[in-house]
């Protein structure tokens, strides 16, 4: 077994480094610019396309560099261990990867050079009022109408669709009651459409929420929305298992999100704690009370480092979707529980001055919290492995 | 055109200094734990003045050239990634602990061995050791001019033309090729590479020569130093209040304070 990274892992990550260290300067002013004021970071989604990030999971024959997911996993952790934000590269490159597992070549040659060159911005339309977690109940229905589909329904909490250029969006195209009277499988009737936000029909209100980066959280209302047929990602009907296919990619990226949350909440954490001194010249960081809570958090880290790395590769390596979502689904709820956990010390460890807008710590929990039920909450992933590893029937 | 750059692989240089270990009895640095040497850094500037040689001119060709353990193959993967064509590695136990000396005749050897090589570029110094006289030494070996402390490298027809840089001002020198030239950090940040790049690099092959491929061995390769003692000095630190009820006074006495001590 060889846990080494190899050298373009660690080239790559040294050119993330290096780019992002001649924007150290202007942290404080994009903290404020995403958090409190919620706009998009265009210069720095650029310079990520530069970098050729969303290339990771693209093969060379459209024009990426097919590093891989654990390349661009290790690319968002790092982009998180150093302060800055991934922001919607997430959900863009697990839609890339939707895209090219079930796109027609047609889409794929009009879709992903823009994606690769920084000017698409992709974002994920899944959840309604009344189908969160459970998918098989979403009511948005699209029915195809010559050479377009007309689109009707609603969803909610949708990030970034006021900078999206298409959304990504699962709506039935068979009915929940036309399946049951067909007596057909509960996963059949779904399909994925890339919709243009802009669309006649379409209607959109923010949801105001904290610890959303950059962006809003929307409300769409589709009303009659025409959409192209060619812009059918998949098989009509099928769209389960497509949309499992950016899914594992998602969570895997969730996991090197916490991952790098957690390393910049210890890495503050310890810092902090060797310069500051409470009682005669000792820095608190003597104190096995303060250095205990670091040490779990760090153990912790490095074990949904593992995990994470695990996922990442064993998508990387084709292996079967069942299993790369078992190991994805596992790390991302220890990474999540672990970037909580490390944000946690460090604001104990930092005190009073850890909520202190200046140091981002309090944003950051907002951050990891965020990440502790989204986009696929604990409960959930304990259901999946509770059933699909452990065996144990289903109750509900 | 045909460029080599000469890297060096260094202890990273980033490190807190409390992570910095010598072992004094064997006089030696203790590489950190966990943390991956890197190129050094002015050597990476040379690469970057190669590229942008290799940017006005795309029939330049950039040899990307290190002497050191196995694992300098990756600040060769590092030149090679910001655009660099081939890579060379001298590796070899004759080529462990050499002085600047010693690591001049394998480099200027390996450089003859290569042919037909146009312009040597190298950092002012290996941010290791800081001696800085390697790139003159190589020079000397080669018989070709030197010009060190480059903040502007430019080719036209045979000739080098080098901004360099002095302790206050600027000079303008021109050389003949075949040359040596050092850089300096005033040449400007290297580029990163992309990761197109990065997954091109993978692909290019590395060369390695042994000291029997350059016909060389541990008896040529002489010390022309001895290294008497290595440690890490101890740097005493104290704070001294200026006594003085307004800030003239203050000042006076700091001035009183400086010149007593004779720094002034």
């Amino acid at each position: 077994m060889d846990f080494q990274l190899s050298e373009e892992h660690n080239m790559m990550r040294a050119s993330v480094k290096q780019m992002l260290s001649t924007y150290e300067h202007r942290k404080k002013e994009w903290r404020e610019m995403t958090h409190r004021d919620h706009n998009f970071n265009y210069e720095l989604w650029n310079e990520f396309a530069n970098l050729g990030l969303f290339g990771c999971l693209v093969p060379e024959e459209y024009g990426g560099n097919n590093s891989g997911l654990l390349a661009l996993t290790l690319a968002f952790e790092d982009i998180c261990a150093l302060g800055f934000s991934p922001s919607l590269m997430l959900v863009t490159c697990m839609d890339t990867a939707c895209i090219l597992k079930n796109g027609s070549e047609e889409m794929k040659r009009r879709i992903i050079p823009g994606v690769l060159s920084g000017k698409t911005i992709l974002v994920f339309a899944v959840t309604e009022p009344n189908a969160g977690s459970n998918t098989f109940r979403i009511e948005t229905v699209a029915k195809r109408n010559g050479d377009s589909y007309v689109m009707n329904g609603q969803k909610t909490f949708i990030t970034g669709v006021e900078v999206a250029d298409y959304m990504l969006v699962v709506a039935r195209t068979t009915t929940r009651d036309e399946v049951v009277a067909k007596n057909l499988p509960k996963s059949h009737g779904l399909s994925l459409f890339l919709v243009d936000p802009k669309s006649k029909g379409m209607t959109k209100t923010p949801i105001p929420t904290v610890a959303t980066e950059g962006v809003y959280q929307w409300q769409l209302f589709f009303d009659n929305v025409e959409i192209p047929a060619e812009n059918l990602v998949g098989v009509e009907d099928q769209g389960v298992m497509a949309m499992f296919t950016s899914l594992n990619p998602e969570r895997i990226l969730v996991g090197g999100i916490c991952c790098g949350m957690a390393e910049q909440a210890i890495t503050m954490a310890v810092n902090y704690a060797k310069e500051r001194r409470v009682f005669k010249d000792t820095p608190i960081g003597a104190y096995q009370g303060v250095q205990h809570p670091l040490a779990e958090a760090k153990i912790h880290l490095e074990a949904s480092r593992l995990m994470t790395y695990r996922a990442a590769w064993a998508f990387d390596q084709n292996l079967n979707p069942g299993i790369v979502g078992n190991y994805a689904n596992q790390a991302k709820l220890l990474a999540a529980d672990t970037a909580l956990e490390a944000v946690d010390a460090s604001l104990e460890t930092h005190g009073g001055i850890g909520f202190a807008e200046e140091t981002g710590l309090a944003q950051l929990w907002n951050g990891a919290r965020v990440l502790k039920t989204a986009p696929l909450n604990r409960e959930m992933i304990l259901n999946y492995v509770a059933e699909q590893d452990l065996g144990l029937p289903r109750s509900y | 055109m045909h460029i080599v750059v000469l890297v060096k692989q260094v202890p990273d240089w980033d490190i807190p200094p409390s992570s910095f270990k010598v072992d004094e009895a064997a006089k030696k640095v203790v590489p950190p734990q966990g943390v991956a040497p890197v190129t050094s850094q002015f050597d990476a500037i040379a690469a970057e003045a190669a590229m942008r040689i290799k940017d006005a001119d795309a029939t330049t060709k950039v040899t990307i050239m290190s002497m050191g353990a196995a694992t300098a193959r990756d600040v060769i993967k590092q030149g090679l990634a910001m655009g660099a064509d081939e890579g060379v590695l001298l590796t070899d136990a004759a080529f462990d602990d050499l002085d600047s000396y010693g690591a001049a005749t394998v480099l200027s050897t390996a450089v003859k061995k290569l042919g037909d090589v146009d312009l040597v570029l190298t950092g002012r110094q290996a941010v290791d050791w800081d001696s800085g006289v390697t790139p003159t030494l190589i020079a000397g070996m080669l018989g070709a001019p030197v010009i060190t402390f480059g903040k502007r490298v430019a080719v036209a027809g045979g000739t080098v033309t080098v901004e360099r840089v002095l302790p206050d001002s600027l000079e303008t020198v021109e050389a003949s090729l075949p040359a040596v030239v050092s850089v300096s950090n005033e040449l400007g940040e290297p580029r990163y590479p992309k990761l197109p790049q990065i997954m091109a690099a993978g692909k290019k092959q590395v060369t390695t020569w042994a000291a029997g491929d350059l016909g060389l061995d541990a008896g040529t390769l002489g010390q022309k130093l001895t290294l008497e003692a290595l440690y890490v000095p101890v740097v005493d630190t104290k704070v001294e209040i200026m006594a003085g009820d307004t800030p003239e006074e203050q000042a006076m006495a700091l001035a009183k304070r400086l010149q007593d001590a004779k720094l002034i």
